[in-house]
C-alpha cells in the first residue's frame, strides 16, 4: 500500500510538473488558436473567440481551469470541430497503444536472443558483426526507415503475407484493443498487415538499444559465482543462459523498455503521420498545427500518466524477475 | 423590373464574347482519357479517395474554410445551386433557373421540385435563404457577399436576392469554387453543425472520424439519373482519407491503398503523368488554373517602394523556378488570369527577367536607404515550398537583394497574411472563376487584401467590372486590372498550377455525366470534380 501511495503521489507530481511546463511552452507558439480557427476573422471576432474559450484569461487561471476539468475527466474540446477530446482519445489511444506494444514485442523478440548470443560469444566475429549492425540501426531515425519501408516494401515490393494479405503502404485497420475502448474493431489480418511496417520502423532503433543493454548486463552476470557453480554442476550452456543468466540480466532492459514509452510516443508522431495511422502521434501533430492548445495539453497529460503507470508496473515486475529484490522488500 | 431572362440566355450573354471555343475544347480534351476508356457504368462498389488535408473545421457555413479537400467532400454530401460548365458558364443545378433583373440588382433563384435533404426535409426557399444568410455571417465568404442587400423567400420555391450594386457575375458567387454548399436547416441549427453533415448530395454521411476517415454512403433518393435512366450515384460508398504528404499520396495510389488521389504539386503531377498508362487521369487544362505568386507587402519598407518591387520582380527568373520546382510542366504566368478568364492578356507588360536592371534598381534603393535592401521569404513548411524559397533567395542574392527564409505552418502562414506581418509570401490563389470573384482579394481596405495595396485606379476598375453589363467592355476592364498589376507589381506572378486527379484503371467516370437540363459538361475547376458518376469496373 505504501508503494501504491508513493506512486500515486509521484503520478500527481509528474502530471502537474509536465503539464505546467508544457502549458508554458505551448504559449511560446507563434500565432494563437484564434488565428487557426478563424484566420480570416476580424480582431473583434478573434477577441470574442478568445473570451469564449477562456484563452484571454491569465496563464495560471487557464492552467487551473484546465487541470480542474481534467481531474473531472473533461479533456476539453477541439475548438474547430467542437469534438470532445475524449472522443478522439477513444479512437486514437488504442491505435497508438497497439502500435507501441507491437514495436516493443518485435524489438524484444529480436533483441533478447541477439543480446544473449552476443554476450555468450563476446569478442568474437559474430559479436562484432551483430554489434555493428545494431549501431547502424541505432543511427537510423525511425522516420527515415519509415519512408524507406513505405516506398520499397509498400510500393515496390508490395508483399502478400499468408493470413495477413497484402502489406499496404499506408492506412489503418482497427484491431483488438479498440473493443476495450468501445470503438469499432476490424479485420485482424488486415490490422496486423497495416501495423507491420510502422511497427518495424519503430522497433528497429529499439532493437539496438535493448540488445546492447542485455549484452553488457549478461556479460557481467556470466562472471557471477552462481554461474560458475552451475557450470561446475554440468548444466548445459543453453540452460545456464536462458534459465539462470537471463532473468537477473534483464532488469536494466526492463527499466529502459519502460522509459522508452516516452521515446516511442515521440517516434510514433512521425511514423504515424507517414503511415497515416490515426493514433495519438497523429493527433499531436494535428493539434500542434491547428494550435489546439487545450487538446495538446490533454494529450501531454495522458502521456505523462501513462509514463508513470508503466514505470509503476515495471517496478512491480522487478520483484517477479529477481528473487533477491522480493526477499529484500519482504 | 424583371426581364425574366432564363439561365440559358444569361449564359449566352456572359459567355459568348469572352470565352474562346478552342480553350473550352481543350478542357473537354482534358477529361477525355477517362471518358474514352469508359465501359458501361454499373451500380455498386466503393472507392477510397486520398485527400491532401483534413477539413478539421468542418462544414458549417459560418465557420467553414474549405480548401480542395473540404470542397471535394462537399461534392459528395451536398449540391450547390449552380455549377460552372466547360464553356465557362454558370448553369442551374439545385436551382431550376436563375434570372436577373435588367439592372442586375435583383436575382431570382427558382428551385427544382421534389428534392429532399438526407433527413427527409424538402429543399425549399426558406432553407436556401437560411444557407445564404449563414454564409453572409462567415468571415471569409461574408466578405465575398458584402454587396448582397437582401435575401428573401418570395414563394416556397423562389428566392429573391437583391444587391447593393448592379452585380453582373453574381451567379458565380452562388458557387465560389464549390464552397456554397446548400445544407439542411437541421444541420445549420445543430450544435454539431460542423460535423453533422446533411445535404441533398449523392452521398450521405455515414461517419466521420477526424484525421482518420470520412465515410459517405449512397443516397438512394438522389434526384439525378444518368442518360439511360439509371439512378445516380453508382457507387455504394466513398471513403475519404486525409493523406497530407503529396508523395505519400502517390505512393498509396501506386500501392493500391487508395483508389483516387488529387494533387497539384508540380513534381508529383509530373511523376503521375510519367505513369499515365497505369491510371485514369483527370488533368486540368490551361484556361482556368489558379496562379502561384509571390505576394508582396506594399504597406511596409522596402516593398512600399515601387522600384524595390520592380527590382525583386526583375531578379526572379520564373522560368528557372518552373523548371526546377515543377519539372517545367506548368506555365509561367504574367498575371492573375489564365487564358480563358476574361481579362487574360498574353502580354500584360509584366517585366521579363533582367538581372542587370534588377542589380541597378537594387543598388539605387540601397544607396537611398543606408545600404539596406532585405526581404523575408515566408512559406509553408513542406519541402517543395522550402526548395522554391531557397531558389528565390539565390536569385535575389545575385541582384544584391538580401533575403531570409521564414517557414510557417499553415496557421501561422495565414495569420501572417491576415495580420500584414510579412514581407513576401509564397502564395497561391485566383482559380479561373469570373474575374469579379477576386474583388475582395484586391479591394481597398479588405481584410483579404493581404498585400495591403491601396490603389484608387484598381478599385475603380473592380467596381466597374462588377457592374459592367457589356461583356466586351467588361473584358477590357479586367485587362486593365491585369495591366495595373503588371505596372504596379504588387505581386510577382510565377506560374499557373495544374490540378490532377489520378485513379486506378478500374475507377471510371471521374467527371460524371453531363449536367442536367442540357447544361453541358461540368468544369474541372480548382481540382473539384463531381463524384456522382464514378463507377468501378473489374
Amino acid at each position: 500500500m505504501g508503494l501504491i501511495a508513493r506512486r500515486l503521489a509521484q503520478l500527481v507530481v509528474v502530471v502537474i510538473l509536465s503539464t505546467l511546463f508544457a502549458f508554458a511552452l505551448l504559449r511560446l507558439f507563434p500565432g494563437d488558436a484564434a488565428d487557426a480557427v478563424i484566420p480570416y476573422g476580424t480582431a473583434a471576432q478573434k477577441a470574442k473567440f478568445r473570451a469564449d474559450t477562456g484563452l484571454d484569461q491569465p496563464f495560471f487561471q487557464q492552467y487551473a481551469t484546465w487541470l480542474g476539468n481534467l481531474a473531472q475527466g473533461d479533456f476539453g474540446k477541439d475548438y474547430q470541430s467542437n469534438t470532445p477530446v475524449a472522443d478522439k482519445l477513444q479512437t486514437a489511444l488504442p491505435v497508438s497503444l497497439q502500435l507501441m506494444l507491437y514495436a516493443q514485442i518485435m524489438a524484444l523478440v529480436v533483441a533478447i536472443p541477439l543480446g544473449v548470443l552476443t554476450a555468450y560469444r563476446a569478442g568474437t566475429k559474430s559479436d562484432r558483426a551483430i554489434n555493428a549492425g545494431a549501431f547502424a540501426l541505432l543511427a537510423l531515425p525511425s522516420f527515415v526507415l519509415a519512408l524507406a519501408l513505405a516506398y520499397w516494401v509498400g510500393v515496390k515490393w508490395h508483399p502478400d503475407i499468408p493470413l495477413l494479405g497484402q502489406v499496404p503502404v499506408s492506412g489503418y485497420e482497427p484491431g483488438w484493443l479498440e473493443a476495450v475502448f468501445g470503438a469499432p474493431t476490424g479485420d485482424l489480418g488486415k490490422h496486423f498487415a497495416t501495423m507491420l511496417l510502422p511497427s518495424v520502423a519503430l522497433a528497429a532503433g529499439l532493437v539496438a538499444v535493448y540488445m546492447r543493454l542485455l549484452r553488457s548486463d549478461m556479460i557481467a552476470t556470466l562472471q557471477e559465482n552462481y554461474i560458475t557453480m552451475a557450470r561446475s554442476k554440468g548444466l548445459s550452456d543453453g540452460h545456464i543462459l536462458w534459465r539462470h543468466a537471463l532473468r537477473p540480466s534483464s532488469l536494466t532492459l526492463l527499466t529502459v523498455a519502460g522509459l522508452n514509452f516516452g521515446t516511442l510516443v515521440g517516434g510514433a508522431v512521425a511514423v504515424e503521420v507517414i503511415f497515416q495511422i490515426p493514433g495519438i502521434g497523429t493527433l499531436i501533430y494535428q493539434a500542434i498545427n491547428a494550435r489546439q492548445l487545450v487538446e495538446l495539453q490533454s494529450y501531454i497529460a495522458i502521456i505523462a500518466i501513462g509514463y508513470v503507470l508503466i514505470n509503476f508496473v515495471i517496478d512491480a515486475l522487478y520483484v517477479v524477475l529477481d528473487p533477491r529484490i522480493r526477499r529484500a522488500r519482504a | 423590373m424583371s426581364s425574366a431572362i432564363v439561365s440559358t440566355r444569361l449564359r449566352a450573354r456572359l459567355g459568348a464574347a469572352v470565352l474562346a471555343v478552342a480553350s473550352a475544347t481543350a478542357v473537354l480534351v482534358g477529361v477525355a482519357p477517362s471518358a474514352s476508356a469508359a465501359s458501361s457504368p454499373k451500380p455498386g462498389g466503393s472507392v477510397t479517395y486520398g485527400l491532401e488535408a483534413e477539413t478539421g473545421g468542418g462544414w458549417c457555413p459560418k465557420n467553414a474554410q474549405l480548401a480542395i479537400s473540404g470542397i471535394e467532400v462537399g461534392a459528395a454530401i451536398y449540391d450547390t445551386l449552380v455549377v460552372p460548365n466547360t464553356k465557362g458558364q454558370i448553369v442551374p443545378y439545385l436551382a431550376k433557373s436563375i434570372e436577373h433583373s435588367a439592372d442586375y440588382k435583383t436575382w431570382t433563384v427558382t428551385l427544382r421540385d421534389g428534392i429532399k435533404f438526407h433527413d427527409g426535409e424538402a429543399l425549399d426557399a426558406a432553407a436556401v435563404v437560411q444557407n445564404i444568410e449563414a454564409y453572409r455571417s462567415s468571415p471569409l465568404i461574408g466578405a465575398a457577399l458584402q454587396d448582397v442587400d437582401t435575401v428573401t423567400a418570395t414563394s416556397p420555391s423562389v428566392v429573391t436576392i437583391t444587391t447593393k450594386v448592379p452585380w453582373v457575375a453574381f451567379d458565380w458567387f452562388l458557387y465560389l469554387d464549390g464552397r456554397m454548399l446548400i445544407e439542411a436547416p437541421a444541420q445549420l441549427t445543430s450544435p454539431d453543425c460542423a460535423s453533422d453533415l446533411i445535404g441533398t448530395g449523392p452521398f450521405k454521411l455515414d461517419h466521420w472520424t477526424v484525421n482518420q476517415e470520412l465515410v459517405a454512403v449512397k443516397n438512394p433518393d438522389y434526384w439525378q439519373k444518368d442518360s439511360k435512366g439509371q439512378k445516380l450515384p453508382y457507387l455504394d460508398k466513398i471513403t475519404f482519407k486525409p493523406v497530407a504528404e503529396a508523395g505519400q499520396r502517390v505512393n498509396s495510389l501506386q500501392g493500391k491503398t487508395l483508389d483516387i488521389i488529387h494533387t497539384s504539386d508540380g513534381q508529383q503531377v509530373d511523376a503521375i503523368e510519367q505513369q499515365a498508362s497505369n491510371y485514369n487521369l483527370l488533368k486540368e487544362q490551361p484556361g482556368r488554373r489558379e496562379v502561384r505568386y509571390y505576394l508582396m507587402n506594399v504597406k511596409d519598407a522596402p516593398l512600399n517602394d515601387a522600384n524595390a518591387r520592380k527590382a525583386v520582380a526583375l531578379a526572379i527568373d520564373r522560368n528557372q523556378i518552373n523548371q526546377l520546382r515543377n519539372d517545367g510542366i506548368f506555365t509561367v504566368a504574367n498575371g492573375p488570369f489564365d487564358s480563358d478568364v476574361p481579362g487574360y492578356l498574353k502580354n500584360t507588360g509584366y517585366p521579363k527577367y533582367n538581372l542587370a536592371q534588377a542589380k541597378k534598381l537594387a543598388s539605387a534603393y540601397k544607396a537611398a536607404h543606408g545600404g539596406q535592401f532585405s526581404v523575408v521569404l515566408e512559406h509553408t513548411n513542406d519541402p517543395a515550398n522550402t526548395a522554391e524559397a531557397e531558389l528565390i533567395k539565390e536569385q535575389l542574392a545575385k541582384a544584391g537583394i538580401d533575403s531570409t527564409l521564414k517557414q510557417d505552418d499553415q496557421t501561422a502562414f495565414i495569420a501572417a497574411a491576415v495580420g500584414g506581418n510579412f514581407s513576401i509570401l509564397l502564395w497561391r490563389n485566383h482559380p479561373g472563376d469570373d474575374p469579379d470573384v477576386n474583388y475582395q482579394w484586391w479591394q481597398d481596405g479588405s481584410i483579404l487584401n493581404f498585400g495591403k495595396f491601396v490603389d484608387p485606379q484598381m478599385q475603380t476598375l473592380l467596381d466597374q467590372g462588377r457592374s459592367e453589363t457589356d461583356p466586351a467592355k467588361r473584358k477590357q476592364i479586367y485587362q486593365q486590372v491585369n495591366k495595373q498589376f503588371a505596372t504596379q507589381l504588387y505581386n510577382v506572378w510565377a506560374y499557373y498550377a495544374q490540378w490532377v486527379v489520378a485513379a486506378q484503371k478500374n475507377v471510371q467516370g471521374l467527371m460524371g455525366p453531363p449536367l442536367p437540363d442540357g447544361g453541358g459538361q461540368p468544369l474541372f475547376l480548382y481540382g473539384r470534380h463531381p463524384l456522382l458518376g464514378i463507377y468501378v469496373t473489374k
